[in-house]
């Protein structure tokens, strides 16, 4: 894919070629938006309406890294609606079994050749980190969502925040301290390669 | 061991020695503390695992597609942003509010600022209205006028217009107290700088 390319013609109003980037980066901006919203629904409308801002905003981007301008637009979206909800507190629809715990969420099986002890652990796993995500603040939320999750670097990640790389750094080490002792907490559900031997520290 | 603290910046160190984002001098340091301190690799390990079980988290599989049909994108015009023109706006009730206040300590005026309309200009305006209004009423004056001196006629009508006239009646000077004008352009200042933030806000990629 020429990127550089299908941006320019994007900027000339081919929307063929804006779509052909939305369809490279819709899978890693729902996924931001889910880590840092924690609902499908709410992901989902928040990428729909990134992705609606950033075509009609696409002569805003006046070069650099597509992929972390696209990216700004998400979490910014993300949070706005967090904001929203916290004015609008509103009772979470999400199904729960007898005990009050959430039911496994077959959205997480994306790998239809998994097993089922192998899906099990998936979605505790991810359940758990979910769970730990919400916790902490939006800044380190953004932090550990984008560079250990999403897997970018440093700088994609500075870009994204509109914070210094050293900010950033420093965010993703106290982002991830509480990740470790939240995670804690959910040691007996996780795989055994999970476990955090803390007896050894 | 398990006493072992750490400081915000160890933690801030280990972190970033993991993704390698150390300076040379402060990697070498932090490699020689690890082999020395236990419990400093224990809390890498540690730190380690936890990156580890983030990366692996699952995707997550987005509930539909994202792309934008044909007929959304034809309402979908693209955005006029009027951003620029509030911050400029900004920018200019800003600089005129300096240069007043500047303006104001310059003249070491400790006095009330007037701003004064000159004497004759409104005698002027007056007399100008006052000589409209008598030629309108010479037609009608009759035979009585015409024994009277012009030179005095004029006079005479001048003085009656300047009684009588509206224009009489307009205040002579326009008072300006520095706080009113200070006040007037700390509202607009604060006016634009609140429109260009909103304006801002609306930005997607602020």
């Amino acid at each position: 894919m020429d990127e550089i390319a299908l941006i320019q013609a994007a900027q000339q109003g081919d929307l063929d070629a804006f779509n052909r980037l939305v369809l490279h980066y819709q899978d890693m901006a729902f996924n931001v938006a889910y880590r840092l919203l924690g609902e499908d629904a709410s992901a989902a409308d928040a990428t729909q309406e990134a992705f609606i801002a950033a075509y009609r905003h696409l002569d805003r981007f006046r070069g650099g890294s597509f992929k972390a301008w696209l990216l700004r637009i998400v979490v910014n979206g993300s949070y706005d609606e967090l904001r929203r909800q916290k004015r609008r507190p509103q009772t979470e629809l999400e199904p729960e079994n007898l005990e009050g715990e959430d039911n496994a969420e077959p959205a997480w099986l994306a790998d239809p050749g998994a097993g089922p002890q192998e899906l099990s652990e998936r979605a505790e796993l991810a359940a758990a980190i979910q769970r730990c995500l919400k916790e902490l603040d939006d800044d380190f939320r953004s932090a550990v969502v984008l560079v250990d999750v999403q897997g970018l670097d440093y700088s994609e990640a500075a870009q994204i925040m509109k914070r210094p790389v050293g900010t950033v750094k420093s965010r993703l080490a106290r982002a991830r301290t509480r990740m470790q002792s939240c995670l804690q907490g959910f040691a007996e559900l996780l795989p055994d390669r999970f476990r955090l031997k803390t007896e050894e520290a | 061991m398990t006493n072992y603290k750490l400081s915000p910046r160890d933690w801030e160190a280990l972190s970033a020695y993991l993704d390698g984002a150390l300076d040379g001098p402060d990697q070498a340091r932090l490699h020689t503390r690890l082999t020395n301190e236990t419990g400093l690799n224990a809390a890498l390990r540690q730190l380690e695992q936890t990156r580890s079980m983030l990366r692996a988290a699952p995707q997550r599989r987005r509930p539909r597609g994202f792309t934008i049909p044909a007929a959304l994108a034809a309402k979908l015009r693209p955005a006029t942003s009027s951003f620029g023109l509030w911050r400029l706006v900004s920018a200019a009730a800003s600089v005129l509010l300096v240069a007043v206040m500047a303006g104001q300590f310059l003249d070491g005026a400790a006095a009330p600022m007037m701003a004064t309309m000159s004497e004759e200009a409104p005698q002027a305006f007056m007399l100008e209205m006052a000589v409209e209004e008598s030629a309108t009423a010479e037609d009608t004056a009759g035979a009585a006028a015409s024994e009277i001196v012009p030179e005095e006629a004029d006079l005479a009508m001048e003085d009656e217009a300047l009684r009588s006239s509206p224009a009489s009646k307009m205040p002579t000077q326009i008072t300006l107290s520095p706080e009113q004008l200070v006040w007037g352009l700390v509202v607009v200042v604060a006016f634009s700088s609140w429109m260009a933030w909103q304006q801002w806000r609306k930005l997607p990629d602020r």
